[in-house]
């Protein structure tokens, strides 16, 4: 009997000593500061069964090839901004162009003799806006065409190429 | 030893031992107001980020006024135009149901009052609705007549907040939430790895330069993202070498899509379409105290795992595809990784940490 009240005085003493070590093991209670709202948010989409901008030439030397299954009312790249501020959204190639592929174009309507290009000379350096101040739940249709000079070699799988559209708060 | 000699000493034990205790609750009650004490002014009052970091600029948000009971749901979500009854019923079937004061919330978290969503209750938090959702939304993705019949949207997501502050001590092991989102519209699924980063500054939503990180910022911490996708944990990781997995520091999620056809009818926003994703940071017991940034890339995940996930989602033959249709990829019309050709200017999610 004597061993047991020990035992539980021992206990109930020791209790309050170990709760704080308990408490503070490991996590600690994140004090909150601020955040600010933003929703960093976009949507891509292109012709239906697409998932980026493609060219087929049907030769290997080309010029203004215009981007597969685009047409007067179907953009090769749709942008929408879905989150909660304005945006500008800036565009540069992130490698060179395959060989004798000379020049990218891109337009706001199915027309190529406007909009924006990029060249072989500078497709990596060239950072251009391509859209300013694009408003929460407002897209951007863009049309896309690709000279050559010369015949691109041939490949069997297709040249990849990524053209970076960045975005920030415009 | 007799009786009295037993009783004097467990005695004295209980007087010394309690004197111990009050001597330490004593100390402890002392630490904690000298802790309460350390706390800057600035937490006092609304917790309104610096104007330097939002300069100026305005957030978009729906509002609407004076919800009323939707007999169809049972619930306070606007009564969206130009959609069935069943398929508005189908868009939001999977989601909690709409508070009645969801956008008087909305409205307080926007100006600042609130600002730690995670201890919201998911009945805010999940409705695409706090993330910009409305009626040009529905009309744009969701109602056939409205929709362009040759586009299709295959990526788009969101990270929610752009930009949090939060206070820790040297020592501390935190976790920090924030949300990603599937955009709405999207009609794939989504892979994206997550990797947290100590980048070189902070900037604001505009781009400009808040502060650079303290040099050997490295040392100090160490970063992870604890969400790892369960397809990618137990079907995937398992059949891979070393050299193809991802780090242990980083995460993987898959987003399903937000409109998606099973027999011919069309749904919206499966449970998983927003993830809250768990940032773990272990600040060393010998940071120095002051002010870091914390970043999240977004990446595809290598080829490898790439091809084992069209297996998983493409494969007709394995047992369960039927399920894994139903519960995971949710009919998707393809797999997608990364964020493809579309980045933001600076982090996808920035973590501005104040060491005190």
């Amino acid at each position: 009997m004597l061993k047991k009240i020990v035992a539980l005085a021992v206990v109930l003493t020791a209790l309050p000593l170990l709760t704080p070590l308990i408490a503070h093991a490991d996590t600690a209670n994140v004090t909150v500061k601020w955040t600010i709202p933003q929703d960093i948010s976009f949507s891509v989409s292109y012709p239906t069964g697409l998932t980026a901008i493609e060219f087929e030439p049907s030769s290997a030397s080309f010029t203004n090839e215009p981007a597969k299954n685009q047409d007067d009312t179907t953009p090769a790249m749709r942008v929408t901004n879905t989150g909660n501020v304005n945006i500008d959204i800036s565009a540069v190639f992130t490698s060179d162009f395959p060989t004798n592929v000379t020049e990218f174009r891109l337009n706001t309507a199915n027309d190529y003799t406007g909009g924006w290009y990029w060249t072989d000379a500078n497709e990596t350096t060239n950072s251009q806006t391509i859209v300013s101040s694009l408003a929460p739940g407002s897209s951007e249709d863009f049309w896309a065409w690709s000279s050559s000079t010369g015949k691109v070699p041939y490949s069997a799988t297709p040249y990849e190429r990524t053209l970076q559209l960045t975005s920030s708060a415009s | 030893m007799d009786r009295q000699s037993v009783f004097i000493i467990i005695t004295t034990a209980i007087v010394v031992l309690s004197g111990i205790t009050a001597g330490f609750l004593v100390l402890q009650q002392k630490q904690k107001e000298e802790e309460e004490e350390e706390i800057p002014q600035s937490l006092t009052g609304t917790f309104v980020p610096p104007p330097a970091y939002i300069k100026g600029r305005n957030f978009t948000f729906p509002y609407y006024e004076n919800l009323e009971l939707n007999p169809l749901t049972g619930d306070y979500r606007p009564r969206y135009k130009n959609l069935t009854d069943e398929e508005y019923k189908n868009l939001f079937k999977d989601l909690p149901k709409f508070p009645k004061n969801f956008y008087v919330f909305l409205k307080a978290y926007y100006e600042g009052k609130i600002s730690d969503i995670t201890r919201l209750s998911e009945n805010y938090w999940k409705q695409p609705e706090f993330y910009g959702f409305d009626q040009i939304y529905v009309d744009r993705y969701y109602v056939p007549e409205k929709r362009n019949p040759n586009l299709w949207t295959p990526r788009g997501f969101g990270v929610f907040p752009g930009i949090a502050c939060r206070q820790v001590k040297a020592g501390d092991t935190v976790t920090i939430n924030f949300f990603i989102h599937t955009s709405p519209g999207v009609e794939a699924c989504q892979v994206l790895e997550l990797i947290p980063i100590l980048p070189p500054r902070a900037y604001n939503i505009i781009g400009e330069v808040m502060f650079e990180q303290p040099s050997n910022a490295e040392k100090y911490f160490d970063l992870a993202i604890l969400n790892k996708d369960e397809i990618y944990k137990e079907r995937i990781e398992p059949k891979l070498e070393d050299i193809y997995k991802i780090p242990e520091s980083h995460g993987i999620i898959l987003l399903p899509p937000t409109l998606y056809w099973v027999d011919g009818k069309q749904y919206g926003f499966p449970p998983s379409y927003l993830q809250m994703i768990d940032l773990q940071i272990k600040v060393h017991p010998d940071t120095p105290k002051g002010r870091y940034v914390i970043g999240l890339n977004i990446t595809e995940p290598n080829r490898k795992i790439q091809e084992e996930y069209y297996w998983i989602f493409l494969d007709e033959g394995q047992p369960d595809y039927e399920e894994l249709q139903n519960t995971k990829f949710y009919h998707a019309k393809d797999l997608v990784f990364g964020s493809g050709e579309y980045t933001t200017k600076y982090y996808w999610f920035e973590l501005i940490l104040d060491v005190v």
